[in-house]
């Protein structure tokens, strides 16, 4: 068992008992720092798959900025009932019916998955995943896409402080 | 830089798997916040699969995707929680179960 195999499994590990944190603890707080460790995971593996950039940004903007307004929010909202504690009948009908749902896409994705055959891997150019090709391809490749991005953010950023602004008469 | 060598399926089955926890979670959590995690989780999946086929085809443009996905990840959870801030000061709650006047 070489080195790749054993961290290939510390973070996979790693990142399924982080992410069922977030689904299964209460407290919202604690389900955001175990999200945070399921990126810092991914990240990991990111880098395991010669993806040097993404995994710094999947620290830098998911780890970093959107977890911030993840906590500033929670903080800000604070939520009395969290459980996932059904009351009435009909709720705890659904619940079945959900898991049934996930497990039928979950299934039908692994079958995919085992129908396809893979050959050898290509061989990796020398800077693959750099900050550098990662570039060239943006800019060669994908210009407009880069373009759009920015109208999207600019439109985002817009639209938080517009829907976030408090109107005339309101408590 | 590091030459993968694990195969590509363990990838994408454990990208399977978090997609499938993240799914759960958006379908039983009650709290909204959370329901938007759980969406970030998903993404984050979907990243893991991209990731792994531009591994495989020695293609920089999954990694461009995987940006692109972020990107629209950063803007959605701004104006995400943005309005989820609003609904709280109307009616102190973000429970999804409580907020039922749009439902048919």
């Amino acid at each position: 068992m070489n080195l790749q195999t054993v961290l290939f499994a510390v973070f996979a590990l790693g990142s399924v008992i982080s992410a069922l944190g977030v689904v299964v603890i209460r407290n919202p707080v604690k389900g955001a720092m175990s999200l945070i460790g399921c990126f810092f995971s991914l990240a990991c593996l990111f880098l395991l798959e010669a993806a040097e950039l993404v995994a710094i940004l999947e620290v830098l903007v998911y780890a970093g900025a959107i977890m911030v307004l993840f906590t500033f929010v929670i903080m800000l909202v604070e939520n009395k009932s969290a459980a996932i504690v059904r009351n009435t009948v009909g709720q705890r009908l659904a619940l079945p019916v959900k898991l049934a749902g996930v497990a039928v896409v979950a299934y039908g994705l692994v079958a995919f998955v085992r129908k396809m055959t893979f050959g050898a891997a290509k061989e990796l150019p020398a800077d693959f995943g750099s900050v550098a090709a990662i570039g060239h391809e943006f800019f060669d490749n994908f210009v407009f896409h880069f373009e759009m991005t920015s109208v999207l953010l600019l439109v985002g950023i817009v639209g938080a402080v517009i829907v976030s602004k408090k109107r005339r008469g309101q408590p | 830089m590091i030459t993968p060598t694990i195969p590509i399926e363990h990838y994408l089955y454990l990208s399977i798997l978090l997609f499938s926890i993240g799914a759960i979670g958006v379908l039983l959590r009650r709290n909204a916040i959370v329901v938007f995690m759980c969406i970030e989780l998903m993404l984050n999946a979907a990243n893991l699969a991209l990731v792994t086929f531009a591994r495989y085809h020695g293609d920089a443009a999954g990694h461009i995707y995987v940006l692109l996905v972020m990107a629209v990840a950063a803007a959605e959870v701004a104006v995400g929680l943005a309005i989820m801030i609003q609904v709280f000061r109307l009616r102190r709650t973000v429970d999804v179960d409580e907020l039922r006047e749009m439902r048919g």
